[in-house]
């Protein structure tokens, strides 16, 4: 017998820890990429919309700058005789445009541009507002030639200033604008690295949790083939007692009180000759009860152990407790026996007998049947036996009955295997099949 | 859809149109054909025209057709061709008296507003175009005498485009509205070419823009021009369409001019004779990317019946038509939501006006196209010369359906659309449709409504008002709630349409009340006015019906 294994461990608790720890990773890398998102999206909230539309606004103050430049080529062109004054509206819009670009764009750099250069920005625009100002006043007192010189020697080069000046923030917003991209560039990097990280910590904690599962679960097999093999041998030792026992208690009846009762009977036979005459029949009646209990006692002997095993062999055995099953349950029994007679030593035997003997008694309580087929062949594979019956078949619900077990045991003691299944129409089979040793 | 709506008499949707647009040019007598004077010189001028006007210079009750054209350019005579004058002969004909009416005037004609400028009764023509403009006082006795110099509107050179009549001071004397595109003569024709060797049409990115005019009229026959005074002065435009409409509802009249890659411009009128352009505040002056889009032809309209006038412009292909709601606060482009965009974007607008056209009390629009060069094809695929117009049909849940292929065969044949212009030529009571083509003949469709739904069609006639009443808001109140139209000159592209005002009402045989908001102030009601019926109505009188059947 094997030596019994130690206390087993469950492997949930690490399974569990492994599983907790995945998850934390899990959550672990999870919060990294939402922040990395969350990083990203301040960068170009902060830095790359609040850019572009700074750059938006800086478009729209150069293309103003630039109808301002049309519209003075126009009055220095005495546009179709219109008086100078006849500007003021279109440059009112423009300058009511330009003033809300330039508050606009100057929130959106705030704290990002140096502030010298907003408020020179703004000081700039004040001043060409000035000279505006002061060429709408000339225009509507004086003649178009004096507005006209303020638009050539003052106006047009401030402009130029303003549009030099806004050409340069555009550029530094460009510039800008290319550093935020740099930086987004380092976060996509850092992310695809630690992705990468990520990946490979899973995969070692992948193989490392299969590794267990896989030395967890052959542990639980050799375990439970252990406690197979034990329970094999504890059922296979006990069948054996169960034999040895009932051939030992088969004997004593068979040997011990059968010679009581025969010598009893002779003894009653001699008595009831000297007896007086009125005690002959009550004589006559004890021997009649004694030859009884011989027989009740020869035939549970046989029962027990069939003697006609030993002596004749597994088939003639079969033939006897078919007819003695025949004739106690009312149960007709088709017959085939082998063609050739099985050679099986009575330890082997028995077990064969006890099985059928199990699988009729089965079938005679539970199956409802009339009849009951029973075929013995041996051959050169082996020997098998089948036991079939048309009755009412195995319940949905089967469970294996301690008989059952007892079957399988025996079948197993064989080496050899036992099926039981269902019929294609109602009924049961069960067939044991045992090779020659 | 809202329940009353269910009370009108006008089809679903999912069904066919009830009418058809039937080409009846050729059996009407209407035999012109538009003479760009091109030579192989492809100037500017030449794909932008022209116009077409229905009009009733003889007051006889029937309209008549005027159409614009263009002339030989300096140096190059090739025929002879003057602008076309059509009198209705009142049986679905119609007589040329061009030459009868004095007309038969040769000019570089492009666009027409008409109006009776100087309240006699009788319809006057300002024929816009290359160089001098001109304006053409009816005489009353079928003809017209050229007034241009006497109403000092003469020596003004100008590439002028769409102009409108109307009333800005509310004095009851019509003002013009002129506008002016670029700064163009063949002598600073510019070289532009798409395949690098050709001479093809320039865009007008190659020329300095020109400021609107705008001329107030003295009521003595004369006009003063206010356009700096007004501060509408503005060099930097390239206007093509105007409209009026009275955006802020306070009752004088605002203006929405469509200029070509320039962003549009609307004015509001300060009701002391000048005006304050608000249409980028107003959402109105770019497209949806921020860029200012070629805005071609212009209308306004209250198509949702919210009382306010949306807006529509037509575009240059791939820009898509602008489809304005006014929101009250504003304008929201919702030409996408209403399947417009979708559909225009391989068309090349001009011409736009809204109308009822099948008479179920609900503004359909309908817009003319084709491209302004003839090699098109050739340089982008699937873009087309000549190109079908639409009629984008107001399903009243928010949405417009392109029928154009659904009613009739004539109205879907591909054209180089430019002027477009809506009256009822044969007074059934439905609108019918007149447009023009670039280098090619004018189409007059006649519209056969089969469904029998009715109209009610007031003709004003203003008293302390102008005498056409432009500018006074026509409202009624009917079934299925209340429609509002605005007499107005202008709208559309060059030209003009029939001044009174035409409301579909379904197959109701009254309308509960109508009201007329005049220019001067004045408000008339008048209640249970039968339908199917012309009303006359004079400013501060009842309503005189002349029925149109």
């Amino acid at each position: 017998m094997d030596a019994l294994p130690g206390k087993p461990t469950s492997p949930s608790r690490r399974l569990v820890a492994g599983g907790l720890l995945t998850l934390l990773i899990l959550l672990a890398y999870g919060t990294y990429t939402l922040n990395s998102v969350r990083r990203m999206r301040q960068v170009q909230a902060d830095i790359v919309d609040q850019n572009r539309k700074a750059a938006l606004q800086l478009i729209r103050i150069e293309s103003d700058l630039n109808a301002l430049a049309l519209a003075m080529r126009d009055m220095l062109d005495n546009f179709d005789g219109y008086p100078l004054a006849a500007w003021s509206a279109q440059l009112d819009r423009i300058r009511e445009n330009l003033d809300d670009a330039i508050s606009v764009e100057s929130r959106l750099a705030t704290g990002r541009r140096d502030p010298q250069q907003t408020a020179y920005l703004q000081a700039s625009f004040r001043q060409f507002w000035l000279s505006i100002d002061r060429m709408k006043a000339t225009a509507a007192e004086g003649p178009p030639a004096a507005a006209q010189g303020i638009i050539r020697q003052t106006l047009q080069p401030q402009l130029e200033a303003l549009s030099s000046l806004t050409a340069r923030l555009l550029v530094q917003n460009n510039a800008e604008e290319q550093r935020a991209a740099e930086r987004i560039a380092a976060i996509f990097a850092e992310i695809e690295r630690n992705a990468y990280v990520f990946l490979a910590i899973s995969l070692v904690l992948v193989v490392g949790v299969s590794a267990a599962l896989i030395r967890s679960n052959r542990n639980l097999f050799d375990r439970l083939a252990t406690l197979s093999n034990q329970r094999r041998e504890l059922a296979q030792q006990l069948i054996s007692t169960q034999e040895s026992t009932l051939r030992s208690v088969s004997r004593d009846l068979h040997d011990e009180f059968g010679q009581i009762l025969i010598a009893l009977g002779a003894m009653l036979t001699r008595a009831q000759k000297r007896a007086p005459q009125e005690f002959v029949d009550q004589v006559q009646e004890s021997k009649v009860l004694v030859q009884e209990t011989l027989e009740r006692v020869r035939a549970l002997s046989q029962r027990l152990q069939p003697v006609i095993l030993e002596e004749e062999g597994l088939g003639p055995t079969v033939e006897w407790h078919l007819l003695l099953f025949q004739r106690q349950t009312g149960i007709a029994v088709d017959y085939t026996a082998p063609d050739t007679a099985p050679t099986l030593p009575a330890s082997r035997s028995i077990h064969i007998y006890r099985i059928l003997q199990e699988a009729l008694n089965n079938a005679a309580r539970h199956a409802r049947i009339a009849e009951i087929t029973v075929r013995l062949s041996n051959d050169a594979a082996g020997l098998e036996l089948c036991v079939e019956d048309h009755g009412i078949g195995l319940p949905a619900n089967f469970v294996p009955s301690v008989g059952l077990t007892g079957m399988c045991e025996r079948a197993e003691l064989l080496g050899g295997t036992l099926s039981i299944g269902a019929l294609t129409g109602p009924g049961t089979t069960i067939k044991l099949t045992v090779p020659h040793v | 859809m809202r329940r009353r709506d269910l009370l009108l008499a006008a089809p679903a949707m999912a069904a066919p149109p009830p009418f058809q647009l039937v080409d009846v040019t050729r059996a009407a007598g209407i035999d012109f054909t538009h003479h760009t004077g091109g030579f192989g010189s492809r100037y500017l001028p030449e794909t932008m025209g022209p116009g077409c006007a229905f009009l009733d210079y003889d007051n006889d009750g029937w309209l008549d057709i005027l159409l614009v054209n263009g002339q030989d350019w300096p140096g190059h005579p090739q025929r002879p061709s003057t602008l076309k004058l059509y009198r209705n002969n009142r049986n679905g004909t119609f007589s040329d008296v061009t030459r009868a009416a004095g007309l038969d005037v040769s000019m570089y004609g492009l666009g027409v507003a008409v109006a009776d400028y100087n309240n006699d009764g009788f319809p006057d023509l300002y024929i816009t175009g290359v160089g001098q403009s001109r304006l053409f006082r009816n005489t009353g006795r079928g003809t017209y005498v050229d007034a241009t110099a006497s109403s000092g509107l003469g020596n003004r050179s100008a590439f002028s485009t769409s102009a409108l009549w109307f009333d800005f001071d509310r004095d009851g004397h019509l003002d013009l509205f002129v506008c002016n595109y670029v700064r163009w003569s063949p002598e600073q024709d510019v070289f532009c070419s798409l395949d690098g060797k050709a001479k093809s049409y320039c865009t007008p990115e190659a020329y300095r823009g020109n400021t609107c005019w705008l001329f107030r009229n003295r009521g003595d026959g004369t006009f003063e021009d206010v356009t700096a005074k007004s501060g509408l002065f503005d060099a930097s435009s390239k206007s093509l369409g105007v409209a009026m409409l009275d955006f802020d509802q306070d009752g004088w009249a605002d203006l929405i001019v469509a200029n070509d890659t320039q962003p549009n411009k609307l004015y509001r009128n300060n009701r002391d004779g000048t005006f304050r352009e608000m249409a980028v505040r107003n959402g109105i002056a770019f497209g949806d990317d921020g860029r200012a889009r070629a805005g071609m032809g212009v209308d306004a309209g209250d198509f949702r019946r919210t009382g306010r006038e949306g807006i529509a412009i037509t575009n240059f292909d791939n820009e898509m038509m602008g489809l304005y709601e006014s929101t009250g606060g504003g304008f929201v482009d919702i030409a996408a939501a209403t399947g417009i965009a979708a559909a225009s974007r391989a068309r090349l607008g001009f011409g736009c006006l809204f109308f009822d056209a099948d008479l179920d009390g609900h503004l359909d629009l309908l817009a003319v196209n084709g491209h302004i060069d003839d090699s098109v094809r050739n340089l982008q695929r699937g873009m087309s010369y000549a190109q079908p117009p639409h009629l984008f049909w107001n399903d009243r849940a928010g949405k417009f359906r392109d029928i154009g292929a659904e009613i009739g065969p004539d109205f879907l044949k591909p054209k180089v659309g430019r002027g477009l212009a809506i009256g009822d030529f044969d007074r059934d009571g439905d609108l019918d449709v007149l447009m023009t083509t670039n280098h090619g003949p004018a189409y007059l469709y006649r519209n056969d409504l089969a469904n029998g739904n009715k109209s009610i069609r007031f003709r004003l006639e203003g008293r302390k008002s102008n005498r056409d009443g432009i500018g006074a808001v026509v409202k009624i109140d009917d079934a299925s709630g209340t429609q509002m139209r605005r007499i107005r000159s202008g709208s559309s592209y060059l030209s003009s349409s029939a001044l009174p005002a035409t409301f579909g009402v379904g197959a109701q045989t009254y309308i509960k009340r109508a009201t007329i908001e005049w220019p001067s102030g004045r408000n008339d009601e008048f209640k249970n006015l039968p339908t199917a019926r012309t009303y006359l109505c004079v400013e501060g009188e009842a309503p005189r019906p002349l029925d149109y059947r």
